[in-house]
């Protein structure tokens, strides 16, 4: 694979290219991989937080909120080194201090803003991970009603009966989506809500 | 629907703006009261949000499709790998255990009319003995009796990779060896008859080695099913026979001459 501009890579990430996206894992994954193992990390962490520092990456390119001083490859490294130090601190907060709530400190790390930006990509990822598990036709009713499709043509889409049994279908695929990732182990630790 | 049934549909409503006035008052009433509500109420918003999100779910489309991509491609080249690993290893083994056969090994070494030159041979035909150089340690007339048993030992040294054969018969359907046994124990007067099946096309030949891997024996092309090998002319030691059918090592055995 020839090595790609960070201009194209920019590009290529914004518009969801496969093979762009596919050159990043081939190119930035072991830098990844070796600043997490170092920092006492797994494989799978490496792979959870290169996904995430994907998904910011892709957001910040999206949002227009990239602003590069350096190089991309740098850039995207101290993405998930920020990442991955976070999440570290947070699992000794909860190894080592597990009293959140009379913890000074633990405020300060909540109040951060890249912090909550780092939460949500964490439950981006979990939200995620239900969502494809649940079946075909949950998925489907539940993006084609975000998609703001009316229930009629839902339910013509799908084959459902009528258009309330799709809104009964939906109410129930979103309830199902929401008791899994509550029920998810993964869910306490990206909580953080009052 | 229960009353837990209707606060999970009333979130879903809250978040997606669908509750009428008088539900939303009530709603964030419940909400004030009940902090359980509270935390369903801010994931089921966090949610709306994601699945709002309809460009960020496109791209973890693509992420998870690149990823299941390469961990197919991984699977492959371990597969590859695992595949190239096992050949290997195949190879390595087949050519520990077929090294001995290969040609000009001393195993596969068959002695043929002018391919070699023993230094004294008796031929019948096409049987030679090569009693000279080839031969182990006699023990001489005079000689110190302690060294004489130092070398003698040295005849009977296990040549490795013929004891790995013996008994050992390798595409024998042609041949079948009815005597004597694989191993056989024989004396300095003794006459060893070999007795066997074979299929009549087959052409046998015979190569005595002893526990260097020297030739000490061949006949060619033996006719009819048994033979007689006079080990009088050998000195004791430990031998190896070879039965061949054209270049096919088809039968292995040894012998323990004791006098």
């Amino acid at each position: 694979m020839r090595p790609l501009s960070d201009e194209k890579i920019i590009e290529g990430i914004i518009n969801k290219r496969p093979e762009v996206i596919h050159f990043m894992y081939k190119d930035y994954f072991p830098l990844i991989q070796v600043m997490i193992e170092k920092h006492s990390g797994t494989l799978e962490d490496a792979q959870d937080v290169f996904q995430d520092g994907q998904m910011a990456l892709f957001l910040r390119c999206r949002d227009r909120e990239l602003i590069l001083n350096c190089a991309l490859r740098t850039y995207f490294y101290s993405i998930c080194r920020n990442i991955w130090l976070q999440r570290l601190e947070k699992k000794q907060k909860i190894l080592y201090q597990p009293d959140l709530l009379v913890n000074e400190n633990s405020e300060k790390y909540i109040a951060k803003d890249s912090i909550t930006k780092e939460q949500k990509l964490e439950r981006n990822r979990l939200f995620w991970k239900h969502f494809k598990e649940l079946p075909d036709d949950c998925q489907n009713v539940l993006l084609m009603y975000f998609d703001k499709v009316p229930f009629r043509v839902v339910a013509e889409e799908l084959g459902f009966t009528d258009e309330n049994y799709a809104k009964v279908r939906k109410y129930l695929c979103k309830k199902l989506l929401r008791k899994r990732i509550k029920q998810d182990p993964d869910f306490i630790n990206c909580i953080g809500y009052e | 629907m229960n009353d837990q049934e209707y606060i999970h549909e009333w979130i879903s409503r809250y978040n997606e703006g669908e509750l009428s006035n008088k539900e939303l008052i009530a709603f964030r009433r419940l909400l004030e009261k009940d902090p359980e509500i509270r935390v369903e109420t801010e994931l089921d918003k966090e949610l709306t949000e994601f699945l709002q999100d309809r460009d960020l779910i496109e791209f973890l489309k693509v992420l998870d499709m690149v990823k299941s991509k390469k961990r197919k491609e991984s699977g492959f080249s371990c597969l590859l790998l695992a595949a190239v690993l096992v050949i290997l290893v195949t190879l390595g083994c087949s050519w520990i255990i077929l090294s001995p056969l290969r040609m000009g090994h001393p195993l596969m070494q068959k002695r043929t009319a002018g391919s070699t030159d023993p230094t004294e041979s008796r031929s019948h035909g096409k049987v030679k003995f090569f009693p000279g150089k080839n031969q182990g340690f006699a023990p001489s007339q005079a000689g110190n009796d302690s060294m004489d048993d130092e070398f003698l030992a040295c005849n009977f040294k296990p040549l490795a990779y013929m004891e790995g054969m013996v008994g050992v018969v390798t595409r024998s359907g042609s041949f079948h060896l009815i005597s004597p046994e694989h191993s056989v124990t024989a004396g300095p007067a003794d006459t060893i008859r070999f007795i066997w099946r074979v299929k009549k096309d087959a052409t046998l030949s015979m190569e005595v080695i002893n526990n260097r891997g020297e030739s000490v024996f061949s006949h060619e092309e033996i006719p009819g099913t048994t033979m007689d090998l006079p080990v009088f002319q050998l000195p004791e030691g430990l031998y190896y026979w070879k039965f061949f059918d054209q270049d096919n090592l088809v039968s292995v055995g040894k012998i323990i001459l004791k006098r």
